[in-house]
């Protein structure tokens, strides 16, 4: 297991080997990490961002279904409350909410010292981005809809054109 | 609440349907649909959660429901296997879906990994120096792809491994005071057709011709009217009974005589050493034509009876393996005993006066009986005050059953592992202690060299 990240004690490190991986250490550092970048981006210059941090760092430290919601509902309220209608930060909000909810849902069912395989975490992203190849295209007709008294037109071909992506796509994916 | 193939939705489904409603709700409450597109992508999590707990319509064979249950099983691994360690793989199979295993060895902190269903997971676990014992237990479950569906964990048949004492020899043997049968490779004190020259002699009726000696005909019969014979020692074989004491089982570390936890199976202690040296004698005296039995002293397994041959070897190797700690009866049974005239090792450490008064009574009984120490050479010491008196009590008390041994004027060798036996000061040593072999090839002559080997005064 050579070039692997761990915090595991070398005893442990040697019994095991499931090919290319990382610990789940990793996983809940990137999953801290991505939801205080989501959340900071919306309490700039607030004093009282350490305690939405707190509410994180417990998310993903404590294996309990409340906190993670917690974390969720605080970014996904805050982003409703903060953000104004009709920005483009529903791209990467939409992402990163979705790749928040993926690490949460595997660090809530994995014994806290437990190795990823690589493979394993590939196969998870693909899964995220394969959705994602909808919920993109649906951001962008959400904010068409949004204007959609100025260009009724537009919204309507981006609607029939989601419509059309998302049938294709479901069929590509099912046949594959 | 199980769906399909064994998966149910977990805590993550109640998350992705929880934000994905609030998200619903709060955009159209708001007015804002790229709230609700937050959302989305929890929708299909949690719509897998739904479709997986929708029976499967009647028609439907249950192999395209799209969740089979997963398989799991543990197979040895052929290529890997270190000193001391053995490696053994978790074949996981079935739908697409990630595993999440769960592996921990006896006395052994769990690994878990969670791995693609089908992908690799090898786990090296340290094996038991002798003995049965269970090496490996796994618990395993099956993910979906999305982390939001799991089955239910379940636990493997745990891995247990036999592990055959180790086969050594030693050359230079004591034998018993009286030899046995007419085989084997030993030189008995009665006439017959061994190879020793016992002495040149006229011949008799009874005597075979292939036993004259021309030569010496030659020589002494110069009026040729007498015939020679060369007369022989005949052969015989050794009667050895080997005797385990599995009352106990002493680690070598003092600290796990009182455990607070499982010890590693291959921690050095007293039993495993007691297999060690019964394998050594008992591979010696079988290579040397004579047979072997084995019994416990505590008459709580059952007994090999005494016979030679490679397959005894075997025999009692296995036996040896499958001989645990047993503890002492409470109520008194009959005594083991031992064929006529055999030599009788007692293998035990010596830690209550049971083995020390047996030892007498065969002896009484015309046995020659040799004992062979066994506690490993002991290190560090107990964490609890009460736990060093405690096993200063045993160790003094052992060293008393050692001294009236010797007194008894038997021997008493020691087969005590790796370190120092006599690491003088230490308690748990014997002084004047001789080593196995060594003791074995100084006591080879039957009579007369017992002291040498009996340690001196403590």
């Amino acid at each position: 297991m050579s070039g692997r990240l761990s915090t595991r004690p070398p005893e442990a490190d040697r019994s095991l080997n499931i090919g290319p991986s990382f610990s789940a250490g990793w996983l809940r550092i990137f999953a801290f990490a991505l939801s205080a970048v989501l959340g900071l981006s919306l309490w700039q210059n607030t004093a009282l961002v350490l305690l939405p941090l707190a509410f994180f760092a417990a998310s993903v430290l404590v294996p309990f279904v409340l906190l993670p919601l917690g974390s969720l509902l605080l970014i996904v309220g805050s982003y409703a409350a903060i953000v104004p209608s009709g920005s483009w930060a529903v791209f990467p909000y939409a992402a990163g909410i979705h790749l928040l909810f993926v690490c949460y849902a595997l660090l809530l069912g994995i014994p806290r010292r437990t190795d990823l395989s690589t493979a394993a975490a590939l196969k998870f992203l693909v899964r995220a981005g394969k959705i994602q190849m909808l919920v993109q295209p649906a951001a962008a007709v959400a904010l068409l809809v949004q204007d959609a008294g100025t260009q009724p037109v537009l919204v309507t071909i981006a609607c029939i054109v989601l419509a059309a992506w998302t049938f294709w796509l479901v069929r590509t994916l099912r046949r594959s | 609440m199980s769906g399909k193939g064994g998966f149910r939705p977990g805590g993550q489904w109640s998350l992705a349907s929880i934000t994905m409603m609030v998200c619903v709700v709060v955009g159209l409450f708001m007015g804002r649909p790229d709230v609700v597109v937050l959302g989305l992508p929890l929708a299909f999590a949690a719509a897998s959660g739904w479709s997986a707990l929708r029976p499967p319509p009647a028609r439907q064979a249950p192999s395209s429901a799209g969740m089979e249950a997963t398989t799991f099983g543990i197979e040895p691994d052929p290529g890997e296997s270190d000193e001391g360690r053995r490696t053994f793989r978790v074949a996981s199979g079935g739908p697409s879906g990630i595993a999440l295993i769960q592996a921990a060895a006896a006395g052994g902190p769990a690994v878990s990994a969670l791995v693609l269903l089908g992908g690799p997971f090898a786990v090296s676990v340290p094996v038991p120096r002798s003995g049965r014992a269970r090496v490996l237990t796994v618990g395993a479950a099956a993910l979906t792809l999305d982390g939001v569906m799991r089955q239910e964990a379940r636990e493997l048949e745990p891995v247990r491994l036999t592990v055959l004492p180790r086969v050594r020899e030693a050359r230079l043997l004591p034998l018993p005071h009286r030899l046995q049968g007419r085989t084997g490779e030993h030189t008995s004190r009665s006439i017959g057709d061994g190879g020793e020259l016992r002495s040149i002699d006229e011949f008799r009726p009874g005597d075979q011709l292939r036993r004259i000696d021309w030569r010496a005909t030659a020589r002494q019969s110069a009026n040729e009217d007498r015939l020679f014979v060369r007369r022989s020692y005949a052969r015989s074989e050794a009667g050895i009974h080997l005797v385990l004491d599995t009352a106990h089982d002493y680690p070598a570390r003092l600290r796990a005589w009182f455990p607070l936890r499982t010890e590693p199976v291959n921690a050095l202690s007293s039993l495993h050493l007691a297999r060690e040296a019964a394998t050594l004698l008992a591979a010696s005296y079988l290579a040397a034509g004579d047979r072997v039995g084995l019994n416990d002293l505590s008459a709580r397994h059952w007994p090999v009876r005494a016979t030679g041959g490679h397959r005894q070897l075997e025999l009692i190797r296995t036996q040896l393996a499958l001989m645990t700690a047993s503890g002492r009866p409470e109520q008194s049974s009959r005594d083991p005993g031992a064929p006529a005239g055999s030599l009788i090792y007692v293998m035990s450490t010596f830690t209550d006066e049971e083995p020390a008064r047996l030892m007498r009574l065969w002896q009484a009984a015309g046995h020659r009986v040799i004992g062979v120490d066994i506690l490993p050479a002991l290190e560090g010491s107990a964490v609890s005050p009460s736990g060093r008196r405690a096993s200063r009590l045993v160790l003094l008390r052992r060293r008393e059953v050692m001294n009236a041994l010797a007194a008894s004027g038997m021997a008493v060798l020691g087969y005590r592992g790796g370190g120092s036996i006599d690491a003088g000061g230490a308690l748990d040593s014997i002084p004047g202690q001789l080593p196995l072999e060594t003791g074995l090839a100084s006591l080879r002559r039957p009579t007369g060299s017992y002291r040498s080997a009996v340690g001196g005064p403590v």
